[in-house]
């Protein structure tokens, strides 16, 4: 018993270091780290810490990839590698084909579902402050998103589930609001945010005469979807910059996955950020709610001859496939030991799962139902 | 395609070819029945939550299907003091992933890495450091999860805050499975490379695996 509370002791104590260690890194990730070109002007500002390989589609398309980041000055540094190629249309047919061929018959098969992983997020001038125990004033928002949707035809389900509190867990918890809303096989599953960098200026816009907040995409690189949800992001940036230039701040391409894997249309919008009027990010969702009915919905493209098969998805699914099995064939040497013994496994194994149509019965190994 | 749903397939195709074998036995599973639960979990995940009050739910393939695996577990152990081990790894897993959520950086592009995998992570480490055992390393990856959920969802309705809680809602998609599933993967696979690495290649001739277990290699053999 004194060994075994020996190990208690050391794993707890092990335990309670790993996060004594992540506390100063985590100080650092709430932060606001600026991106600069290579030249050294500044492309933008970003609420939590921007890593190497982050990609950044700027208001005039131009893409930025991050080289090099400097904790201390809390500054990226991001290499312009000129402008965006224009959403691919082959892509983004493949993509929106399956909602198109649900729509086009009738208007109350149209869906887009909602819901909104930090669920405390709100805004400092019409809630009072930026972060509210319980449901935030992003619920304000993603109700008027819905309800601008439903003048346009779309029905929308909104899950008001709360997701809290604003931690690490909480897109484990959203997981499970997504994967619930995912059941009624929506056309667009979207998350919707606010931003946290304090300068409210970089949200504020115009549209039609009326003062609204930006709209910033965030798509999820470290996600087996992120090529699909890139296009999709791609294409409500173009349609909105025809339509209501100034209205897609930009396209933020960061590390994680933000449950987008879930759905190739999913994707995280933040209306303005916690300095923002809320009104103004109010106002916003009237736009946006136009960009993505043109976007799912209108247009002259014709679903008809879209097999609707993202090749993007089908490209990383086999690339995780192949990983999987490569892990899955150094692990079996390491079990067996010899290449003899891995054949005469798999053999076996094989033999026991199809009742002897495949492989041979292993002589030694003492299988027993 | 999810990380879950990945690992969800790997395993099927691992214990298809038969390499997860040992995993599986230590499991007190066959191929069939381990097959079964992966079904039972993918299948499970799709149907509606099970409502035990207005506001906490189980979803069968996400939570009960793998606690009940669990139970089976901890009731089969030979011995208290396995049982015991198993329960106390739960339980240090369980604080640990409470405090991780807690602690880590909450923004997924700031994750290290996949924090589902790395709650599992923690359970396996946990289980093997306590007992080198793999079923406690299941047992502690599922309950850790489900009782770190807990006490997150406790903390919030103390507050007032009446926030729903559905024990692994995402079915096969959820922390709570993933976190099963990597802590047993990370055991056998770290267990296995360290024991090879004392043992070597030699054979322990006076005993023999079986059902799950070492035994005394019986004289007639």
């Amino acid at each position: 018993m004194s060994v075994m509370k020996k190990w208690v002791l050391a794993t707890a104590l092990a335990l309670a270091l790993i996060p004594a260690a992540l506390a100063e890194e985590a100080e650092i990730d709430e932060a606001v780290y600026t991106m600069v070109a290579l030249d050294g002007t500044p492309v933008m500002s970003h609420a939590g810490r921007i890593y190497p390989g982050d990609e950044y589609i700027a208001s005039d398309n131009k893409l930025y990839v991050v080289t090099e980041v400097d904790d201390a000055a809390r500054q990226a540094l991001a290499q312009c590698l000129g402008e965006e190629p224009a959403y691919d249309p082959e892509a983004a047919r493949a993509v929106f084909a399956p909602a198109r061929a649900e729509s086009g018959k009738a208007e109350d098969k149209k869906l887009i579902a909602l819901y909104s992983t930090h669920s405390d997020e709100s805004y400092e001038k019409g809630d009072g402050t930026a972060s509210k125990e319980g449901s935030g004033g992003i619920y304000d928002v993603d109700e008027a998103l819905k309800a601008e949707l439903e003048k346009l035809g779309v029905r929308v389900t909104l899950d008001t589930t709360t997701h809290l509190p604003h931690d690490a867990r909480a897109y484990s918890r959203s997981r499970r609001t997504a994967e619930e809303l995912m059941k009624l096989r929506p056309d667009a599953l979207l998350d919707i945010h606010r931003d946290g960098i304090p300068d409210e200026a970089e949200y504020e816009t115009k549209v039609d005469g009326q003062e609204t907040s930006k709209v910033r995409l965030l798509v999820g690189r470290s996600n087996p979807n992120a090529s699909v949800n890139r296009e999709f992001a791609k294409q409500l940036k173009a349609v909105a910059d025809e339509k209501y230039e100034g209205l897609v701040k930009d396209i933020f391409i960061g590390k994680g996955d933000y449950n987008q894997e879930i759905s190739p249309r999913s994707l995280l919008l933040e209306f303005g950020t916690h300095t923002t009027d809320k009104e103004q990010a109010k106002s916003a969702t009237k736009y946006m709610a136009d960009v993505l009915n043109t976007v799912l919905y209108g247009g002259s493209a014709s679903a008809e001859g879209a097999a609707g098969s993202d090749k993007g998805a089908g490209r990383a699914i086999g690339l995780l496939i192949a990983v999987a099995a490569l892990g899955g064939l150094i692990y079996a040497l390491v079990s067996t030991g010899t290449l003899k013994n891995l054949g005469a496994k798999l053999s076996g194994g094989a033999s026991e799962l199809t009742g002897g149509l495949l492989g041979r019965e292993n002589e030694d190994d003492g299988d027993e139902e | 395609m999810s990380i879950g749903l990945i690992l969800l397939v790997v395993t099927s195709l691992l214990i298809l070819f038969g390499v997860a074998q040992r995993v599986l036995d230590r499991l007190r599973l066959t191929d069939r029945g381990a097959l079964l639960f992966a079904a039972l979990i993918f299948i499970g995940g799709l149907l509606p939550d099970i409502p035990l009050s207005p506001r906490l739910s189980v979803n069968i393939g996400g939570a009960l299907v793998p606690l009940g695996l669990c139970a089976y577990l901890i009731v089969k152990a030979d011995t208290g003091r396995e049982k015991a081990r198993a329960l106390i790894a739960a339980a240090l897993t369980g604080a640990a992933v409470y405090a991780l959520g807690r602690l880590l950086p909450e923004e997924p592009e700031q994750a290290f890495m996949n924090y589902n995998v790395l709650y599992g992570l923690a359970g396996g480490v946990i289980a093997y450091v306590l007992g080198r055992s793999r079923r406690a390393a299941f047992v502690a990856g599922i309950l850790g999860s489900v009782l770190a959920d807990a006490a997150s969802a406790l903390a919030l309705w103390r507050a007032g805050v009446d926030q729903p809680l559905s024990l692994g809602g995402a079915g096969a998609l959820d922390a709570t499975v993933i976190a099963g599933l990597s802590a047993v993967l990370l055991a056998e696979f770290v267990g296995e490379a360290l024991e090879r690495a004392v043992r070597g290649r030699r054979r322990d001739r006076r005993r023999v695996f079986e059902g799950g277990e070492f035994r005394e290699r019986s004289k007639s053999k």
